[in-house]
């Protein structure tokens, strides 16, 4: 999202930036971050030529963590173009491992990204790879692109992705028995993109599936969510969510956890962090339904689940609830904040001593309107330690209802984003601004909340100038990127790295 | 503009009275000398536009847009203080210029000397009879005759016509036959338009560099020729060619020790961590892959032209350099006046840079320690209104030196707190 803001704007400036960068159109863009969120660099898609039908040269730029240009590279890529729709686009997504970074790359049509394939960059000899997918359980390196409208589910791959301390995985989904697609799975590919193991989960005659979503792994172990859903319906959840131990080295399940009490309660995870020997398993819960959803509505408060990492037993659970907040805060028992709405939870960090830092916001979800954010300190009997409010602008999006997740997915929370900045200290930042507001006066205010030697303390940033507009972004560890596009026609655009004082 | 000056000014003046230094800053931020030379330059452009031309009227296009840019850019460097009037040091400069026209039988008329603030080892012709020095020349010569020989380089560039003819020449080669039959056959092309587009582009983007490297080889022996009328040193010639060859070098540096012995006064302690930075991901930078950048250098590399001048003057050299009077009190003052230069140009960061490089020589220095200060007080309210990456460059793996990025880290790292007590210890 940042360099979609970063990149994508057409004043004059940063068209003279980008234009410094490459002379071609601008596709798309990703940040590339380590495992703990920090920012390491900057992927940039362009569009050099149309060199042939459905097909286009793209050059590449990588940029460090300070902006500076590490390589640039041409690669030739399809694009898709039937006589119904065209591609307006090819989108990256990009994630790191080590030295390399794996791009997934996708036709963008209409709204929806189609014909995803892969490629990897190592950035210790800034070599491209060819592209490659994962189509009817191979992976194909180089394939020959065939994209007649009959034929697009031979060209579109299933899930590839980078785990931490894993390295490449496949994750296959699709069930199929004409084309003895029997069972979904989990395969880790090494360096040489040879399969090295193979989990299998769920069966095509199973009358129920797991639906299995990454939450945190390292070279020992790997943790899975799981929701069941109905053979016959997989829109259909059912009231059963679990969460896998895998061994990361030889793929085979060491624990099925079952959550608790799902007659009467229902699980979200909002992180997972994995130490020397523990899996911490954090996040929300509410009261439980049929679908195991968690109701907005219903919010009971936080939980905190604790696994031997080597077995995946459980040690220890711990929750806490929003009611315990009364005479602190004017909250209700199921997290409604008086005037303010429910609780939103968008970070559960794990601190050295055992504490456990809480990032909400609250909201209303009809009309969706946001409001201040609470920073809870929770002790390592998950008690509350501290308790720091910030207020903030409300934000008011007339006409709209959504559930959380949703209002989390389209980006129209405040909390922008965290850095883990080492030795238990975190910064975080948050808009203070009306959306899309024209008010110049209103649209410069940020927020700055750090978190150190155990204390919260906020400051607002006041970007408001006269001749320009600023707007802010994370950035690398213990810095804000901002960029100012100014008033002044053919000045350009100021990319500034900012250090942040706290 | 001209009060901030007044200020800065005393500031330094009072270093003089105090401190026992011979040193009394320039102005380089005159209104009037602003205003003059936006004047005279505005009226000399519009007569070069004016001027006829034999070219056809798509030539006469380009060469407008060309020269429509460079004038453009030389206003703005005007308006933004980038030149110093000064009672001594222009008509000195001028002086120099005058003696190898004179000498060399070449009117003056139509030349003119301008000296830049920039702190950069180099000097330039626009084309329009005007020659640049950059004040960063007086950091890197050593006596007067490595200047002159600089000097008489770049008249050869304008006597012999380079920069128009550069434009002409690209602009005749952009309008040819050959290049528009080649464009009329590009649009045509259903697929790879931009790919042969850029092809023929960088052919003549070739070209022309090849010509401008050529032109640096004349320039320097027909330089030499004028140079060699003033009757200076020759030598002066090779020895200010290898100090530009190694002007990207940085001569010293600062370590972390230095920093203990200049900062820790007034409780204030330099910690290991001031001076780290998140290890980059990325260990190697290729060069642009989108043309060879070797073959675009404009200038061939100094050790070549070097090589091409010691065979014009058969390596027959005379012991004895000239430097006036005026000269060494140039030099004299070079290194504070840069300092200063940075500062007016907001280029705190760098300006405090350079100032500690000296200052750990030479820590009872009044005027070192007063730039200190000021720039110290200039980064602490950067830092406060976010805006420290206007004045400090930006950590930088790829062109930075590792001192100058341990020194980037360092303003970035400290404290507020520590800031405060810094300037403290600075302030006079």
């Amino acid at each position: 999202m940042l360099l979609l803001c970063f990149f994508c704007c057409t004043s004059y400036g940063q068209i003279t930036n980008l234009s410094k960068l490459s002379k071609g159109k601008f596709y798309s863009s990703d940040v590339i971050k380590d495992e703990k969120n920090n920012i390491k660099g900057y992927f940039i898609l362009f569009e050099s030529d149309k060199v042939a039908k459905e097909t286009v040269e793209l050059e590449y730029v990588v940029l460090d963590e300070n902006l500076t240009k590490v390589t640039n590279g041409f690669m030739t890529e399809m694009k898709y173009e039937s006589w119904l729709i065209d591609a307006e686009k090819i989108t990256v997504g990009v994630s790191l491992y080590k030295n390399k970074l794996l791009l997934e790359l996708a036709d963008y049509a209409n709204g929806v990204s189609l014909f995803q394939r892969y490629r990897i960059l190592d950035v210790v000899t800034n070599e491209m790879s060819k592209p490659f997918d994962f189509i009817k359980g191979s992976l194909r390196l180089n394939p020959v692109f065939d994209r007649k409208n009959s034929n697009m589910s031979n060209n579109m791959s299933e899930n590839i992705s980078f785990y931490d301390g894993v390295g490449m995985m496949v994750h296959s989904k699709t069930l199929n028995k004409k084309e003895g697609r029997t069972k979904r799975y989990l395969a880790h590919y090494n360096d040489d993109l040879k399969e090295e193991w193979k989990y299998e989960y769920s069966e095509v005659e199973d009358k129920k599936k797991k639906i299995l979503t990454y939450l945190a792994s390292d070279e020992d172990v790997i943790v899975l969510f799981n929701r069941y859903t109905k053979n016959n319906n997989e829109g259909t959840y059912l009231p059963e969510v679990s969460t896998l131990f895998l061994d990361a080295k030889k793929g085979t399940l060491r624990k099925e956890f079952q959550f608790p009490e799902l007659d009467k309660f229902s699980y979200r995870v909002v992180d997972c962090v994995i130490t020397n020997d523990k899996v911490y398993l954090m996040g929300n819960y509410a009261k439980g339904n049929k679908y195991a959803s968690l109701d907005d509505t219903e919010n009971i408060g936080l939980y905190k689940l604790v696994f031997n990492k080597k077995t995946g037993e459980l040690l220890d659970k711990n929750y806490f609830k929003w009611e315990s907040l009364v005479g602190k805060l004017d909250i209700k028992k199921n997290g409604y904040v008086r005037k303010e709405g429910q609780l939103y939870t968008h970070n559960m960090l794990l601190k050295s001593d055992g504490n456990i830092i809480a990032v909400t916001e609250a909201f209303i979800n009809k009309p969706i309107i946001t409001n201040n954010m609470y920073f809870l300190e929770l002790d390592d009997k998950f008690e509350v330690k501290d308790l720091f409010e910030v207020t903030k602008f409300r934000n008011k999006f007339p006409g709209t209802n959504a559930y959380s997740s949703d209002i989390k997915n389209y980006g129209m929370f405040d909390f922008i984003d965290y850095q883990d900045l080492g030795d238990d200290e975190f910064l975080f930042f948050l808009n203070d601004n009306e959306k899309k507001s024209k008010n110049r006066k209103k649209s410069t205010l940020y927020g700055i909340v750090s978190y150190s030697d155990g204390k919260f303390k906020r400051q607002t940033l006041d970007l408001k100038t006269e001749t320009s507009n600023i707007k802010a972004y994370n950035s690398k560890k213990g810095y804000l990127m901002l960029v100012e596009n100014f008033d002044e026609k053919n000045k350009s655009t100021e990319f500034r790295l900012e250090k942040i004082n706290y | 503009m001209k009060f901030i000056f007044t200020i800065i000014a005393l500031v330094f003046c009072g270093l003089f009275i105090n401190g026992q230094t011979n040193f009394v800053s320039i102005d380089t931020t005159s209104f009037v000398c602003k205003a003059n030379l936006n004047l005279e330059y505005k009226k000399k452009f519009e007569s070069i536009n004016k001027k006829k031309s034999a070219l056809n009227s798509a030539q006469k296009n380009i060469t407008k847009e060309i020269y429509s840019e460079i004038q453009d850019n030389f206003l703005d460097k005007i308006n933004s203080n980038n030149f110093i009037c000064d009672d001594k040091i222009n008509p000195y400069l001028q002086g120099l210029m005058d003696e190898v026209l004179i000498k060399s039988g070449i009117s003056p008329e139509g030349y003119k000397m301008l000296l830049s603030r920039n702190s950069e080892i180099n000097a330039y012709n626009t084309g329009d009879g005007t020659i640049v020095v950059n004040y960063g020349l007086f950091l890197a010569t050593d006596n007067e005759d490595e200047l002159v020989f600089i000097i008489s380089h770049e008249i050869g560039h304008q006597f012999l016509n380079h920069i128009k003819n550069d434009i002409e020449t690209f602009a005749l080669l952009s309008t040819s036959e050959e290049v528009v039959k080649k464009t009329k056959e590009i649009r045509k092309q259903k697929y790879g338009r931009a790919t042969t587009a850029s092809d023929l582009l960088k052919n003549i983007r070739y070209q022309n560099y090849s010509e401008r490297r050529k032109k640096e080889i004349e320039a320097d022996s027909i330089g030499l020729v004028f140079y060699k009328k003033t009757m200076r040193n020759p030598k002066a010639a090779i020895a200010v060619l290898g100090k530009l060859d190694d002007s990207d070098k940085e001569k010293d540096s600062i370590m972390p020790g230095d920093y203990k012995r200049v900062f820790e006064k007034g409780g204030f302690v330099v910690k290991q961590k001031y001076f780290e930075e998140e290890e980059s991901l990325f260990k190697k930078y290729d060069k642009t892959k989108r043309i060879d950048v070797d073959s675009l250098k404009t200038h061939p590399d100094c050790i070549t032209r070097v090589k091409l001048l010691k065979d014009h003057l058969d390596n027959k050299f005379t012991a004895q350099y000239s430097s006036s009077n005026s000269f060494l009190e140039i030099k004299k003052n070079s290194a504070y006046q840069n300092l200063f230069n940075l500062f007016t140009a907001e280029k705190y960061g760098l300006s405090l840079y350079e100032a500690l490089k000296l200052y750990k020589n030479d820590s009872e220095n009044p005027i070192l320690k007063n730039i200190i200060y000021l720039n110290f007080t200039k980064i602490y309210a950067s830092r406060g209104s976010y805006t420290i990456n206007r004045y400090v460059p930006t950590h930088d793996n790829l062109h930075n030196t590792a001192s100058l990025n341990r020194f980037i880290s360092f303003v970035n790292n400290i404290k507020m707190t520590d800031l405060e007590i810094i300037i403290n210890n600075f302030k006079s």
